[in-house]
């Protein structure tokens, strides 16, 4: 036997010995568990076996196996407890959700990939007059068939919804008497387990708007205003017409003086009316959103020197300087509606006549940061600090009421116009500054054209 | 109605001959009896029978008038409406509201006076 051998024999006879003592320790300690061994100390292969001591280790563990049930126990009920509680949270969300899609004036339905209707709401039978429960997109289509409707496409464009996972919106749809506007967008569930998979279309949402009411709104909105300016316009056209003919070609037979002061008097009153209703047409139409904006690169310079050179009109009989300065020459050109800016500047400039006895209206202009802004600048009766956060509203003159009675006849829309036309062209306007007696300083910006 | 007269007057007043139509329809049926060719044809949109509109076409159409300046007016506060009409062949487009009828005269005497055709008639309405 070689050396290695009897060390392998030797180990082997320590593990064997070691596995025998713990196999003997385990059984003891069963016994002693169940009283059978009494004693306490034992012999085991000359061993001293300290029974106290293995009895205390045993109970030690089953006390610990203990506490470890108790702990899962616990667990378990905290787990239940859980459950229990995000059920109530989950069907209240669905409540939340249920009585939100039920309040909602659209008609809502959310079907399955089959067509299937799985959550409906009351408006949408009320909106398409159904008498029965709608089971299915295609049953609803189907109960209209030999009825004047456009519905018949929303099967397939909630086909194409499902198929293209995306929204599919159809702007008017005739349907009977009414007008309906229909969205169908899908519902769309992404796989947490395999985030790379594509997304999955399980359903789909189709909401129907009944927009009859806005759009006989619109009509009658569009009605009043074709009527407004041909109807009213119309014969405020023949009132000055005329009173400007007979003050000019009939200047000789007008001896009369009062007579001559009624029909000038006549011919005021008309200019007066027909600005009041060109300034409400203009801003119905302003705000309706429906008028054209003609953006084009030009030189404001000029623009501005058209409006100062056609003031003589205005100033009358005062004695006013009028200036204007730019910071470089030329200025870079703006790119905005140029018959618009025109009418800002009017406005401006005509308000700080009116509102100027003595000095004058300066109006600079200078480059700010991709804006070239206009300076209006008089020095006239100013604007009380109250009255400068009212202006740029509706009917809101651009001096102090109490002078405006007296000093001119104002709609109140001018700076109300030219604000809703500034921002429709990308600039801004506002007052500088304003001090009553000393004058006040107006501004608006227009974009600086990328051409320049 | 009043509105033609006003311009009548004011054309007659400026010593111009003027030939006056109510309505679309009379205007062409006027237009394609009239023996000479107006010096300048006054159009309004809003007109019974055949609108100003479709009249410009079937004037425009019209070898004979192809050439005579035509004023549309009207109190129409669409914009959209003067491109449509200057690019289907008016020569002017004009605001009645803006526009005083000595300053319709005027613009009308220097567009007859631009063709070099001074004939003095006109077509109102």
């Amino acid at each position: 036997m070689s050396i290695a051998d009897l060390e392998l024999k030797r180990l082997r006879l320590a593990y064997e010995e070691e596995r025998t003592w713990h196999a003997a320790k385990d059984r003891i300690a069963e016994k002693l568990l169940e009283g059978k061994i009494a004693e306490s100390n034992l012999q085991f292969q000359g061993k001293l076996i300290d029974m106290e001591n293995m009895k205390q280790a045993m109970l030690n563990l089953l006390e610990d196996s203990k506490i470890l049930e108790d702990k899962l126990a616990e667990e378990k009920r905290s787990v239940e407890l859980k459950v229990v509680e995000r059920t109530q949270e989950l069907k209240e969300a669905q409540a939340r959700l249920l009585a939100s899609i039920e309040s909602l004036s659209f008609g809502f339905i959310i079907a399955d990939v089959n067509d299937r209707v799985i959550i409906k709401n009351a408006a949408i039978s009320s909106i398409l007059e159904l008498t029965e429960e709608p089971t299915s997109v295609q049953a609803i289509v189907d109960s209209f068939k030999g009825v004047a409707s456009g519905l018949d496409v929303l099967t397939h464009s909630c086909r194409e919804c499902i198929d293209l996972k995306k929204v599919v919106e159809l702007q008017e749809i005739s349907h009977g008497k009414k007008y309906l506007r229909v969205f169908c967008s899908p519902v769309i569930v992404k796989n947490e387990n395999a985030p790379d998979t594509e997304e999955k279309a399980i359903g789909y949402v189709v909401l129907i708007e009944d927009i009859t009411e806005a759009r006989i709104m619109q009509r009658s909105r569009d009605e009043f205003f074709a009527v407004a300016s041909h109807e009213l316009r119309t014969p405020l056209t023949a009132i000055r017409g005329n009173a400007d003919m007979m003050l000019e070609m009939y200047a000789d037979k007008i001896a009369d003086n009062d007579m001559k002061e009624m029909l000038q008097d006549i011919n005021l009153s008309s200019v007066r009316l027909i600005s009041i209703v060109n300034d409400f047409l203009e801003v119905s139409r302003l705000e309706q959103g429906r008028f054209e904006i003609k953006k084009e690169t030009f030189n404001v310079s000029e623009v501005i020197e058209k409006v100062l050179r056609n003031l003589g009109a205005m100033v009358g009989q005062k004695k006013l300087s009028i200036t204007y300065t730019a910071q470089t020459f030329p200025l870079p050109s703006v790119y905005a509606d140029k018959n618009r800016t025109e009418q800002i500047l009017v406005n401006l400039v005509g308000n700080a006549v009116k509102f100027t006895r003595d000095g004058g209206i300066t109006v600079t202009a200078s480059i700010m940061d991709g804006f070239i802004g206009i300076r209006v600048i008089d020095t006239g009766a100013g604007i009380s600090e109250q009255n400068q956060a009212l202006l740029f509203r509706k009917f809101q003159p651009a001096g102090d009421q109490t002078l405006a009675r007296d000093v001119t006849q104002s709609t109140g829309l001018g700076l109300y116009i030219s604000k809703l036309i500034i921002s429709s062209m990308g600039g801004a306007i506002g007052l500088e500054k304003s001090e009553p007696g000393k004058g006040s300083t107006f501004f608006f910006t227009l974009p600086v054209s990328s051409a320049s | 109605m009043e509105m033609s007269r006003m311009y009548e007057r004011a054309f007659r007043l400026n010593k111009h001959e003027v030939a006056l139509a109510y309505d679309g329809e009379s205007a062409q049926s006027d237009l394609s009896t009239m023996e000479e060719v107006p010096a300048a044809i006054l159009l309004d949109i809003g007109m019974p029978r055949i609108n100003g509109f479709d009249l410009l076409l079937a004037i425009r159409k019209n070898p004979r008038y192809k050439d005579v300046p035509i004023v549309v007016l009207t109190n129409s506060f669409y914009t959209e409406d003067e491109e449509r009409f200057l690019s289907a062949g008016a020569t002017l487009y004009l605001i009645k509201i803006d526009s005083q009828p000595k300053d319709i005269v005027a613009k009308v005497e220097a567009l007859i006076h631009r063709s070099a055709d001074q004939e003095g008639r006109k077509v109102v309405q």
